[in-house]
């Protein structure tokens, strides 16, 4: 690792990535999963949590109704899991491809339930504004989007 | 993509030429366009549970991100809900419908 890598996540062959975040932003990232965690286990459904489970058949009411019945709670256990594995374990210095995969799909969660609440859209949003009351939500959500770039990066060097 | 044969419903023991043709059509996935999941992360989802080329992956996230959406996979009712359920794994939004 030379002085010029700035990179938080690094593939050290292909099932061996080094995590590097400061304490703050561990302590960010594990803050955000035990939250959708919680909201999860207490069986949080509003307009926010729609994109966690998308209609699979937009057409045809019966269908969806089957596919919902048939997926919802493996889809639940799955994002729990993967949500409890970063807060688990985000003091990690390195992580398997299994257990860095977990951080994707859980980081990429909790990007579509702020990203939903923020209302957010393709158009690059410009420098935050310090007097934007979501500002703060704002800054997280970015911070997650930045993560997960570097995180797909190294899987993606790795595949 | 070339779609895959469908299955004929277990109590039927061999073809036959009257078949229905809805067990013909196969049923097609569809990726659409959000603005929250990141470009390289649709590309390395399909990469990953597709088993496509990275320019084919690509392709097909470029056509969600410029037409607003694509097929990604396509057959069987059965194999399109778990491709579907996969993708819902992967908090892509995926629809499925008969072609």
């Amino acid at each position: 690792m030379g002085p010029f890598s700035r990179r938080r996540v690094r593939a050290d062959g292909s099932d061996r990535f080094v995590v590097r975040l400061d304490d703050v932003e561990r302590r960010v990232l594990a803050d955000v999963c035990s939250q959708l965690a919680g909201a999860i286990e207490q069986g949080a459904d509003g307009e926010a949590f729609r994109r966690l489970k998308p209609v699979a058949h937009a057409g045809d009411a019966e269908l969806e109704a089957g596919y919902r019945a048939l997926v919802d709670d493996e889809l639940n256990t799955k994002r729990l899991g993967d949500l409890r594995a970063v807060v688990e374990g985000a003091s990690s210095r390195e992580l398997d491809r299994e257990g860095l995969e977990r951080w994707m799909t859980a980081i990429n969660a909790v990007r579509l339930v702020l990203g939903t609440l923020l209302d957010v859209s393709e158009d690059d949003p410009g420098p935050l504004d310090p007097n934007d009351p979501e500002m703060p939500t704002l800054a997280v959500y970015h911070f997650l989007g930045g993560l997960l770039e570097e995180i797909v990066q190294a899987l993606t060097a790795t595949l | 993509m070339a779609p895959a044969p469908a299955e004929a419903p277990v109590e039927v023991e061999e073809p036959t030429t009257d078949a229905a043709p809805e067990f013909a059509r196969p049923w097609v996935v569809i990726v659409w366009n959000d603005p929250i999941n990141l470009m390289s992360y649709v590309t390395f989802v399909l990469q990953k549970l597709f088993g496509y080329s990275r320019p084919k992956a690509e392709s097909l996230m470029l056509d969600v991100h410029e037409k607003g959406r694509a097929v990604v996979s396509s057959g069987s009712q059965e194999k399109a809900e778990l491709d579907v359920f996969r993708l819902h794994e992967h908090g892509l939004w995926a629809t499925m419908q008969q072609d």
